[in-house]
């Protein structure tokens, strides 16, 4: 499905799969907010890459204009170097998913819990 | 083994290059799934038996039903909710990533299409009708699907469709070749049928020639036909193939329907293309693979491993998000079907249906590798084949 049809370019128009619009938070914002968290992600990490190049760049002694950066072409340790870096920026932003779902390993017990908060607390 | 440099600079002349932002970007979305895979998807199953099933359990003072009464309860947790939002948007950011990339250089795309002096052949048809099937869901949630055309000489739903596949499958499918499929196929021929040479081969739903090229590359002397339902996508998989120097023929045509004559092949073929259709479509296009192939000629059905009656409750939910938020309705239906039973209903003999594993080279006279048993996701692809 593409809307906006009126504009010529393709990378002028809006691009949307055509089908159901799914919602999975109780307000499609938060999915939007979610959306919009990762794009931003996103552009860190490109922008770590970027800096990346420039820092291995220098490291070789070259410069670091434009046309320098657009043709470094990063080889498989760099590539991995960048790989464990994403995975650490994603660790990072995405930490509070990981520890409420790790609170699922075990059943939670919460009654137990309030039980001995009011045992450690009685006089 | 080659470089992932050469891999991702350029691994065939149709791919659309990067530039340096770009390529960060889509490396961050690949990334991205595996992470989602590896440490958000993996709670979900814990979230269920911990919480949701029990919870489910007190209230009712009975074990859940089936996976749909699961399912909605966990459609209704926040850890839920925050994995399914986060793989969505990690399918729309790789469609996103992928077209801005391609959009810049769409005009070079096209102009790399026009291929001279082709060894094989493209075939479209202006009054083609896209299968509701296919026309009603922009499969995968890939904006424009496999049949929007742009401009005049399109290539674009094809280099989108393409470059993304390799992302979606992170390396796991004959890295930007893609082509583990087609070497399996021919695997599974080597195994079933050695002393088959075939003459003249088809590829129903070819998409951009992933397998159709890997297969084609085994038997140099065929006549090797491939159909699919985009104009674009069609453009795009014959000069794909004509630059790696391959000449397959194209054309745009419905597998139900084809325009091929009777008893032609000597071997039909398709590449996780069956979940793609409908329990309508599927018997249809059993009967016109027998009706095209020639009396002794095989049929080679591949297909994603796992049949329904062996998940788990979390992979029937996980199946469902597949129907319902990355525009798969065929999944269940697909995962569902007795795709053996489906072969000899529509006439074969000597059918067969198993795990072939998944080989990035076949070799004649090799170990047998067809099993009852899948060894797992890209390394095992269900196969369902049979002779006429």
């Amino acid at each position: 499905m593409v809307a906006a049809p009126g504009l010529g370019a393709p990378q002028d128009r809006v691009w949307v799969a055509k089908g159901k619009q799914p919602q999975f938070h109780s307000d499609r914002a938060i999915d939007q907010l979610m959306a919009m968290v990762t794009a931003l992600t996103a552009e860190i990490s490109i922008l770590r890459d970027r800096l990346d190049t420039h820092e291995r760049l220098a490291d070789a002694g070259k410069a670091a204009r434009s046309a320098d950066v657009e043709a470094f072409i990063p080889d498989a340790p760099v590539m991995a170097a960048r790989s464990s870096q994403r995975q650490r920026t994603l660790r990072k932003v995405f930490r509070v998913l990981k520890e409420d779902l790790a609170r699922h390993e075990t059943p939670a017990d919460d009654a137990e819990l309030d039980r001995l908060a009011k045992e450690i607390n009685a006089a | 083994m080659p470089s992932t440099t050469a891999n991702v600079a350029e691994p065939h002349p149709m791919m659309p290059k990067v530039n340096h932002d770009e390529i960060a970007e889509q490396m961050f979305v690949s990334d991205l799934k595996t992470f989602i895979g590896r440490e958000i998807e993996s709670g979900q199953a814990k979230l269920m038996n911990n919480k949701v099933i029990p919870a489910i359990t007190r209230a009712k003072g009975a074990p859940p039903a089936n996976h749909i009464e699961v399912r909605g309860a966990m459609e209704k947790e926040i850890d839920y909710q925050a994995w399914a939002t986060l793989n969505r948007t990690a399918q729309e950011m790789m469609w996103d990533s992928v077209a801005s990339c391609v959009d810049r250089q769409l005009d070079a795309l096209i102009e790399k299409s026009d291929v001279k002096n082709p060894k094989g052949s493209l075939t479209l048809d202006p009054n083609f009708v896209v299968p509701r099937y296919i026309e009603a869901f922009d499969i995968h949630c890939m904006p424009g699907n496999y049949h929007a055309v742009t401009r005049p000489n399109d290539v674009r739903q094809g280099a989108v469709f393409d470059r993304a596949a390799a992302i979606y499958h992170m390396g796991r499918n004959g890295g930007f070749m893609n082509d583990i499929r087609g070497h399996t196929v021919v695997s599974h021929l080597f195994e079933r049928w050695p002393g088959l040479s075939p003459k003249r081969i088809l590829d129903i739903g070819c998409t951009v020639g992933h397998s159709t090229v890997a297969v084609a590359g085994y038997f140099p002397d065929a006549e090797v036909h491939a159909i699919d339902v985009g104009a674009g996508l069609l453009r795009y998989a014959w000069a794909r193939a004509e630059h790696v120097g391959v000449g397959i023929h194209f054309s745009q045509q419905n597998a139900e329907a084809t325009n091929f004559p009777d008893n032609h092949f000597d071997m039909v073929f398709s590449s996780a293309m069956l979940h793609e259709t409908s329990h309508t479509a599927l018997p249809r296009i059993m009967a016109e693979c027998r009706r095209v192939l020639k009396p002794g000629g095989v049929v080679i059905h591949l297909e994603v491993p796992g049949h329904y009656s062996q998940l788990d409750t979390w992979g029937r939910i996980r199946g469902d998000y597949e129907i319902f938020y990355n525009n798969e309705p065929f999944w269940r239906g697909a995962l569902s079907t007795d795709f053996k039973a489906k072969v000899a209903e529509a006439g074969f003999k000597d059918v067969r249906a198993g795990y072939q594993d998944a080989t990035a080279k076949a070799v004649t006279g090799a170990a047998p590798a067809f099993r009852d048993k899948s060894k797992g996701v890209h390394q095992s692809w269900f196969i369902a084949s049979g002779v006429k």
